[in-house]
């Protein structure tokens, strides 16, 4: 086991989870979400850095809280203790929604686009339960991204 | 005119047209619709003008199943048990009453049609007239608030009316008492409703006195109408001619009691602008002088796709969730809550009703959520007659009240709709305090809906009454009151034995005649 996998295996009585400095390290790589993603194999299950897209500031209101849930649902979807997955699932859902829509648009758009999303999951009936919560499956995967970058 | 049983020289037997065995919402309703048709009535009713402990201990009864007080929940004295009725009218939906494939034993010998043209009467003698139960404009318009247009499917609001409530006893009590041809015989217990040798007819009915009294009351027809565990304990107890009671010939009567399972504590709801939901789904409101409040039902397309049991439920504030900077942790329902309005705020707004930010003092509200389901009919939920023995000497009921895993599976799948629509406005996120849903891990109350232990079908191999409430087998004897429900719905039932208890007396009008 190497030092960055045991670093995000979860600890005693709460969740894997990245420090902001590693998250600013990773920022500093300079790693583009799209190119990233695009990297990983879906096979891959090895942790990744993460860098917070613009467009979650548009979407989640308070972090600490969206975190908190967050970290809620990777203890019950630990595979999804990866941004890449994270990032791409939310995509591919925005993709089902708005074939065109690239997540690489205005952080606005975006926003109003996942805003439309999570509604239509709701209506779909494409939910999941985190701590008794009721959530759209894309809504609970960005409090799951939000909890692995602050 | 009233006459205490208890007064009367003893062997009295009293005579009339028609016997109406119970003094509550149906037999009193019977006996109004009859008044003045030329048919003499004799209400017999078991207890006084007035609760007495004495009288209403002959209700005890034993309990095998469900937590369930077969006292508590009903009331012997006149007027029965709207005395302690909280007022809740709806009417049935049509596919309560209809042959549903995936419900075992569904299926009224009739559609809603039939009891549509009694439930308006029916809403003046319960005082809620005129039924405003599924139109959303009429209460829109009244309360100046537009309602919620839902857009899973799934869910739709519908309208419960609250009577006053009205109390039969006292409120129709001067009205009984000046009637011409109505007697009420109180404090007079049936019991035995004397067959002839062939069981084809009721001769007469046997009455005794907690003062130790014996009279009889001889009729050309009679109803039983003392209530849903009663109605099938007072069968069973007539069993001189038929061994396994009256009617019982093909082991029906006491079987298949439901009730409406009533659930608290499972859920709830947060919202972050209490705006967007319109105050007559949140709390019971006072239009032209009346009460009503919004319940969510599941629309009857999604109950047959979805091959489920009906469902009602209803919400109220139940406190705000206050800002902090810090989640009180000592409080972890309160930290939860405050974590799902803050990380959703985006999500729990539209363009007219922009989420509020989060400086002020409370984040948003939580509402408790309640719950009444249908049951499926259960043949292995009965009323039996117990080994242990009341003041006269007659057997106690034993109660054994059962639900299923059909009915758990359909109320989780009717929650969740739940969710999803208030998910889908945008209005809030719902969350569910289950433990574990193979199992009713919150605690199951009835409603004190004594129904389906004489139930009613065509058939006489599926029902003890038919179509008219008339006791298979039996020419001149019929039940009435909510044991002839074949399945239960989820409305109340007191407006609709209101409203079959109509039907039956046009029946009996044309018949007695």
């Amino acid at each position: 086991m190497n030092a960055e996998h045991r670093f995000l295996l979860p600890r005693p009585g709460g969740s894997g989870r990245y420090t902001r400095r590693t998250f600013l390290l990773t920022a500093l790589l300079g790693l583009t979400v799209g190119g990233f993603a695009a990297s990983r194999s879906p096979a891959d299950t090895s942790p990744d850095p993460c860098v917070e897209p613009r467009w979650l500031h548009k979407t989640i209101g308070d972090r600490q809280s969206a975190a908190r849930i967050g970290r809620a649902y990777l203890d019950l979807h630990p595979n999804y203790r990866r941004c890449h997955r994270l990032i791409a699932d939310i995509e591919k859902a925005l993709k089902r929604q708005d074939a065109s829509f690239s997540l690489t648009a205005d952080a606005e758009q975006t926003g109003s686009a996942l805003q439309r999303l999570v509604r239509k999951e709701f209506t779909r009936g494409e939910v999941v339960s985190v701590a008794g919560w009721v959530l759209s499956g894309t809504e609970a995967r960005l409090y799951a991204l939000t909890a692995m970058s602050v | 005119m009233f006459t205490d049983a208890r007064n009367l020289p003893d062997r009295t037997s009293v005579e009339a047209d028609l016997a109406i065995i119970g003094g509550g919402v149906a037999g009193i309703t019977l006996a109004r619709a009859l008044a003045g048709s030329g048919i003499s009535v004799c209400v017999v009713e078991a207890g006084g003008l007035k609760p007495d402990p004495e009288v209403q201990s002959l209700y005890e009864g034993e309990n095998r199943g469900i937590d369930y007080s077969p006292s508590g929940t009903r009331l012997r004295f006149f007027g029965g048990s709207s005395n302690h009725w909280g007022g809740f009218c709806r009417p049935l939906d049509p596919i309560d009453l209809e042959q549903r494939d995936w419900v075992p034993f569904s299926g009224w010998p009739f559609t809603i049609d039939e009891l549509r043209r009694y439930y308006e009467p029916a809403a003046e003698i319960v005082e809620v007239a005129p039924g405003r139960f599924d139109d959303s404009d009429y209460w829109e318009r009244v309360t100046g608030e537009k309602l919620p247009e839902w857009v899973t499917g799934r869910m739709r609001l519908q309208f419960v009316q609250f009577s006053p409530p009205t109390r039969f006893g006292s409120r129709y009590q001067d009205e009984i008492k000046t009637a011409a041809d109505i007697r009420v015989l109180l404090n007079a217990n049936v019991t035995r409703i004397s067959a002839g040798d062939d069981a084809r007819a009721v001769e007469r009915l046997d009455i005794r006195t907690l003062n130790g009294l014996r009279h009889s009351v001889k009729a050309r027809y009679y109803v039983l109408a003392a209530g849903g565990l009663e109605n099938a304990r007072i069968l069973l107890l007539s069993n001189d001619v038929v061994q396994a009671g009256l009617g019982n010939q093909n082991d029906l009567v006491g079987r298949f009691f439901m009730e409406h399972p009533h659930l608290s504590g499972f859920a709830e709801m947060v919202v972050v602008d209490i705006g967007r939901l319109p105050k007559i789904v949140r709390e019971r409101l006072k239009a032209q002088g009346r009460f009503a409040k919004a319940a969510f039902n599941p629309t009857q397309s999604f109950l047959r796709e979805q091959r489920l049991l009906n469902a009602t439920f209803t919400m109220g504030v139940a406190g705000a969730v206050p800002a902090g900077k810090q989640p009180n942790r000592a409080d972890a329902h309160d930290a939860a809550r405050r974590d799902m309005l803050l990380a959703a705020r985006h999500f729990l707004g539209d363009e007219q009703h922009a989420a509020k930010p989060g400086q002020e003092d409370d984040v948003g509200v939580w509402l408790g959520i309640g719950a009444a389901c249908e049951q499926v009919p259960n043949p292995d939920s009965r009323v039996t007659l117990s080994a242990q023995r009341d003041v006269l000497d007659l057997a106690k009921i034993k109660l054994d009240w059962r639900l299923t895993e059909q009915d758990r599976l359909s109320f989780y799948t009717n929650l969740r709709s739940l969710a999803l629509e208030f998910g889908a406005l945008g209005i809030g996120r719902m969350r569910e305090l289950i433990a574990d849903r193979h199992d009713w891990s919150q605690p199951v109350h009835g409603g004190s809906h004594h129904m389906g232990t004489t139930r009613m079908s065509d058939d006489s191999s599926r029902g003890v009454v038919d179509g008219n409430c008339k006791v298979h087998a039996v020419d001149n004897f019929y039940v009435a009151g909510s044991s002839v429900f074949p399945t239960s719905g989820v409305s109340n039932p007191t407006l609709t034995i209101v409203a079959l208890t109509l039907r039956l007396a046009d029946h009996l009008k044309e018949r007695i005649r």
